[in-house]
């Protein structure tokens, strides 16, 4: 599934795929060519699913080394894994950048 | 508005049965177009001390004739119907997994599908999608008409598409564009060049290690 958020002026994307035991989830962060760097700072994500559970990572960005992709708009890039032994149903993220945050629901 | 074809004009079409749509008052006449232009070295740069970035600049340089009105001529040129238009398809690949380039609208980059290239901003708290050469949209520096946007004769784009990531990182680039000159007074299209980036690799600043 894709969910859509905006934090501080980026426009950001979460492609979540949930396959068994595990959950990956791919973040774009957009901006313009020339807006303030994001590719050199930090996102983190947390994953709840239903009944509260927190789904444990593993795997995550390197922090400070997103990388960035370019065509007349910047794309900066950051995967994450998560276990998720009991195959929950996903309820929600929250994906934090920059000491801001925003709550995405993952079961509508 | 259309208009009801004469008799001898229904005569001679072969679509007889359908009405013809009426000439817009103006037309989009291209002086030159040149797509890319000063376009620099593949290369890849140091943007930080963590970082490294492949990519090329290039831009994207057009001008279009203007005739004075009234004129003679059923359909005088006016710049105002000429637009530049970009479009990208593609894909990027950092240590071997695809990456999703976002353009707008929520779509991302296709490997085999033509999008228009470009992002969205937030303006006056309203999400807004971005591209080159559409006169009613916001002005940036890399996305020019001049002397003013509404009906400047000369346009100027700038864009330095690549992929930015740790060093060392192994990396492909591989980008088509696709610029045109459309007529915004009759919707057709009247010069199109097309173009690609590729780049593949490590990401070092020595040239060794991509090509």
């Amino acid at each position: 599934m894709q969910k859509n958020v905006q934090i501080n002026a980026y426009d950001i994307n979460l492609f979540v795929t949930a396959r068994g035991k595990s959950v990956s989830v791919d973040v774009t962060i957009s901006k313009p060519a020339d807006g303030d760097a994001i590719a050199d700072d930090t996102v983190s994500l947390i994953i709840e699913a239903k009944g509260g559970r927190l789904l444990s990572a593993t795997e995550w960005p390197d922090p400070g080394a997103l990388p960035e992709t370019v065509t007349v708009g910047a794309t900066a890039h950051a995967h994450f894994g998560f276990s998720n032994p009991d195959e929950k149903s996903l309820k929600r993220a929250i994906f934090v950048l920059r000491g801001d945050f925003a709550e995405v629901a993952l079961d509508g | 508005m259309a208009r009801s074809p004469t008799k001898e004009k229904r005569e001679k079409s072969p679509k007889s049965g359908e009405e013809r749509k009426e000439q817009p008052a103006h037309k989009c006449c291209v002086d030159s177009f040149t797509a890319p232009a000063n376009a620099g070295p593949r290369t890849v740069t140091r943007p930080t001390a963590g970082s490294r970035k492949a990519g090329q600049y290039f831009q994207m340089l057009a001008s279009f004739k203007n005739e004075t009105l009234p004129s003679p001529k059923p359909q005088p040129c006016q710049c105002t119907c000429c637009e530049y238009r970009q479009e990208v398809k593609g894909f990027f690949k950092l240590n071997g997994r695809k990456l999703r380039h976002m353009l707008t609208g929520g779509q991302s980059l296709s490997e085999t599908v033509w999008r228009e290239d470009g992002f969205r901003i937030p303006i006056n708290g309203v999400m807004t999608d971005l591209h080159f050469g559409h006169r009613d949209e916001h002005e940036l520096p890399d996305d020019r008409y001049l002397p003013r946007r509404a009906d400047g004769c000369t346009y100027s784009g700038n864009d330095y598409p690549g992929l930015t990531g740790a060093p060392g990182a192994q990396f492909e680039i591989d980008l088509q564009f696709r610029g045109s000159i459309i007529d915004t007074c009759s919707g057709k299209t009247v010069q199109t060049k097309t173009w690609s980036l590729k780049m593949k690799g490590r990401l070092s600043r020595r040239s060794r290690y991509w090509s």
